[in-house]
C-alpha cells in the first residue's frame, strides 16, 4: 500500500514509519501541516494517517480540505486528545478511524488494514468458512469438522467479526468496539474471557488451532 | 405558582392594595361627615318650621300662616299639615313620624321627593307634621358614587396597568438572568442575559452575570488550551517511550528482561489509563459531551453490559445477575453511559471479588450491589474524588478514578449518585432525572 503519514513527532514518525515499511508498505512522512496538505492533495495514496495537532496547518483542516474536494482516501486520526467531543468531531469531520495516542504499532497497523479492504457491500455472503469450520448467517449454526458447535449470541458474534475479517489482526480494542460496541478501555479482561470460552468450543476439541493469538496485538483467524 | 413568587408582582399587588384601602377610608369618611352635616341641616329646618309656628300667639294667625307655608312650599322640599279646631291646611296628607319613603307619600310623583324627614309637633292650639325632603341626601350618594366611578376606578387601572408592565418587564429580565445562570451552570459556557442592561439595579445584576459569565469562559477556555497543550507534551514522550518499549521487545531479550519489559509495558499502560481517565473527567466536568446526547434505551444497555461481564465474573469466581423492571429511555450518551455501568461493575468485581453481584434497573434508579466489605460511611464522599483511594484498597489495582468517573458521567446526565450499605457490602444507585 502507499501510504502518507503527516506526524510531526520525529520519534513517532519514524516508529510509523519504519513499521509499516517493514510490513512492505510505501511510506511518505512529512512533519508539518502545510506540506501534508499539498502532498495529500496531489499524491494518490490508499490510506492516510494523520496527527490532529501538527505544526502550520492542523490535521483537521487537512481532513476537512480533503472531504471538501471530494476525495475519499480512507484516513485515521491520531490524536492526543482523547475526549467525548475529540472523537466525535473527527469522525465528524471526515475521518473513517480514530486512534488516541499512545498507541501500540499493531494496533495502528490493524486498523490501517482493516481501512484499507473494506469488502464491498454488494457480496455478502450466507456463509463464513474458514478451514473446516462454517458458519450460516441465515440458520445461525456453526459446525466444524461435521460437528455441531453450539455458541451464544456474543460467541457467535465475536467468531463472525473474526470469520469477517479473516487473515486480519483484530486488537482487543477493536473487538470491543466492532463486537461489544464499547468504545473505552476497561480495567478487565473482558475480551481474553470471552475469547476464552469460544475457544473452548470452537477450538479445545480439535487438533487445528484455529483463533491464533497474535503476540502483543490481537487475535486472528488464519487465511 | 412561578409567577406568585415573582417580587415585583408581590410589590404592586400590595401597593395597589394599600391604595385602593386609603381611598376607601378616604371617601367613607368625608361620606360620613357629610351625610352626618346634611341630616343636621333637614333636622333643623324643620325644627325652625315648628319654632316658627309655635312663635305664633293668635289661633287664627297661626293658621293663616300655615296656610300661607303650605301654598308657597315646594312639596319637594317641604310638606306641611297643620289642624286647628277641625280646621285642616295642608300640601301632604298625614305621613307618621321618622323617614319616610315616596311610595308612602300618595302625591303626584314627579312633585315630591325620594324620601322625607317627618316631624310632629303640638303647638297647643293646634297639632303641626313637618315633612322636609331628604334630596340632598341622595345627591350626596350620587356623588359619592360619581366620585368612585371617575376618580378611584380609572386610578386603579392605571396603577394595575403601571403595576403590570413594570411586573412584566422585571419579571422578564429576571427569568433572563435565571435562565442564564441555570445555563451556565450545565457548562453551556457561552450563555448570556445579553445586551441592553437597563439603567436599574436588575440591569446591573445582568451585567455583572454577563462579566462573570465572560471571565468563567475564558478562564474554563484557558484551562482546556493548557490540559490541551499538557496531553500533547506529556503524551509526546509517553508514546516515545512505548515505542523503544516495543522496539526493545524485538530485539533478542534474555527472560529475566523480557519480563521486566513487560512489567514497564503494564506500567506504561497504567499511566495512559489514569491519564486519559484525569484528561476526560475534567472534560466531563466541563460540560463536553452534552451537545450529543440522545434517547437511550437503559434496559437495553444494562442487559447488553449484564451479558459482558458475566463472564468476566465467572472468570473471578464471582456471580453476576440483572434485574431489569421494563424498558427506560434515558436523554444521554450510550458510551459514556456503557462506561458508567462498566466501571461500576469493575469496581464490584475489583473491590468484592468472589462475591454475589447484582446489577438492576428499576423505575429511573439504577444500582449495583455486592457482598465485598463496604465503605464506611464517613469515607463515602471520599471515594468520588479524584484519585481517592481507600487505604484499606491501596493494595489491589485500579487507578482511584473509576467512581471520579461515574460521578463525573452521572452529573452529566444530571443524574444522582447515592452510596449506600447493602449489609453487607457497598450499594451504588444511579437515579436519573425525571
Amino acid at each position: 500500500m502507499h501510504i502518507l503519514v503527516i506526524e510531526d513527532d520525529p520519534t513517532t514518525g519514524d516508529y510509523i514509519a519504519s513499521g509499516l515499511r517493514a510490513e512492505g508498505h510505501v511510506v511518505d512522512l512529512i512533519d508539518n501541516g502545510r506540506d501534508g496538505l499539498v502532498q495529500a492533495m496531489t499524491g494518490t495514496y490508499d490510506v492516510m494517517v494523520l496527527d490532529r495537532m501538527v505544526p502550520d496547518i492542523d490535521g483537521m483542516s487537512i481532513l476537512r480540505t480533503l472531504r471538501a474536494a471530494k476525495n475519499p482516501t480512507p484516513v485515521i486520526l491520531l490524536t492526543a486528545l482523547g475526549g467525548v467531543e475529540d472523537r466525535i468531531d473527527g469522525l465528524n469531520a471526515g475521518a473513517d478511524d480514530y486512534l488516541v495516542k499512545p498507541f501500540a504499532f499493531g494496533e495502528l497497523s490493524a486498523r490501517l488494514t482493516a481501512l484499507s479492504r473494506r469488502p464491498p457491500p454488494s457480496e455478502e455472503p450466507t456463509v463464513l468458512k474458514a478451514r473446516d469450520l462454517e458458519m450460516n448467517l441465515l440458520t445461525r449454526k456453526v459446525t466444524r469438522a461435521g460437528q455441531a458447535i453450539d455458541l451464544q449470541p456474543r460467541e457467535f458474534a465475536l467468531l463472525e467479526h473474526l470469520l469477517r475479517r479473516k487473515g486480519r489482526v483484530q486488537t482487543r480494542t477493536m473487538l470491543l468496539e466492532g463486537v461489544w460496541d464499547i468504545h473505552f478501555d476497561p480495567q478487565t479482561n473482558v475480551v481474553e474471557s470471552h475469547m476464552s470460552r469460544l475457544r473452548t468450543k470452537v477450538d479445545k476439541p480439535f487438533d487445528v488451532t484455529l483463533i491464533e493469538t497474535v503476540r502483543g496485538s490481537g487475535y486472528r483467524i488464519a487465511e | 405558582m412561578k409567577r406568585l413568587r415573582s417580587t415585583p408582582l408581590k410589590l404592586s399587588v400590595v401597593l395597589i392594595a394599600v391604595f385602593t384601602g386609603f381611598m376607601t377610608v378616604g371617601l367613607a369618611v368625608a361620606y360620613a361627615l357629610m351625610h352626618e352635616a346634611l341630616s343636621a341641616d333637614i333636622e333643623l329646618r324643620a325644627d325652625q318650621v315648628i319654632a316658627e309656628l309655635a312663635t305664633i300667639p293668635e289661633s287664627d294667625e297661626r293658621l293663616e300662616r300655615a296656610g300661607e307655608i303650605a301654598r308657597a312650599a315646594d312639596p319637594r322640599a317641604l310638606l306641611i299639615r297643620f289642624t286647628l279646631d277641625g280646621e285642616t291646611v295642608a300640601n301632604s296628607p298625614e305621613l307618621r313620624d321618622g323617614v319616610v319613603h315616596e311610595d308612602d307619600v300618595p302625591l303626584p310623583e314627579p312633585t315630591i321627593a325620594d324620601s322625607y324627614l317627618v316631624r310632629h309637633a303640638d303647638l297647643a292650639p293646634g297639632t303641626l307634621m313637618v315633612g322636609i325632603g331628604r334630596d340632598s341626601l341622595s345627591e350626596l350618594v350620587e356623588t359619592f358614587v360619581s366620585i368612585l366611578g371617575f376618580a378611584l376606578l380609572p386610578a386603579l387601572m392605571l396603577t394595575s396597568a403601571i403595576g403590570i408592565v413594570a411586573v412584566r418587564r422585571t419579571t422578564a429580565r429576571v427569568e433572563a438572568i435565571r435562565d442564564t445562570l441555570h445555563r451556565l451552570s450545565e457548562g453551556a459556557l457561552d450563555a448570556r442575559v445579553g445586551a441592553p442592561h437597563p439603567d436599574t439595579d436588575l440591569g446591573d445584576i445582568s451585567r455583572d452575570v454577563d462579566r462573570m459569565a465572560e471571565a468563567q469562559e475564558a478562564a474554563t477556555g484557558a484551562l482546556r488550551q493548557i490540559g490541551a497543550d499538557i496531553a500533547h507534551d506529556l503524551k509526546t514522550p509517553i508514546q516515545r517511550v512505548a515505542v523503544r518499549l516495543e522496539r526493545l521487545g524485538d530485539a533478542e531479550l534474555p527472560d529475566a528482561a523480557r519480563d521486566l519489559l513487560e512489567q514497564a509495558q503494564d506500567e506504561t499502560a497504567q499511566i495512559i489509563a489514569t491519564f486519559q481517565s484525569l484528561l476526560q473527567i475534567a472534560q466531563l466536568e466541563g460540560g463536553q459531551g452534552r451537545d450529543g446526547f440522545k434517547p437511550v434505551d437503559l434496559g437495553a444497555l444494562v442487559r447488553d453490559m449484564a451479558e459482558i461481564y458475566e463472564t468476566v465474573a465467572e472468570d473471578g469466581d464471582a456471580r453476576l445477575t440483572s434485574a431489569v423492571a421494563g424498558p427506560l429511555s434515558v436523554n444521554g450518551d450510550k458510551h459514556l453511559l456503557s462506561r458508567l455501568i462498566a466501571n461500576l461493575l469493575e469496581n464490584a468485581l475489583r473491590h468484592a471479588p468472589g462475591t454475589d453481584i447484582r446489577l438492576s434497573l428499576a423505575g429511573r434508579t439504577l444500582s449495583v450491589t455486592d457482598g465485598g466489605p463496604g465503605i464506611p460511611v464517613d469515607q463515602r464522599e471520599l471515594v468520588l474524588r479524584r484519585l481517592a483511594r481507600l487505604e484499606a484498597s491501596r493494595s489491589t489495582p485500579g487507578s482511584g478514578l473509576g467512581l471520579a468517573m461515574v460521578k463525573a458521567i452521572a452529573d452529566l446526565h444530571g443524574a444522582t449518585l447515592t452510596l449506600g450499605d447493602a449489609q453487607p457490602g457497598l450499594v451504588v444507585t444511579v437515579r436519573f432525572p425525571g
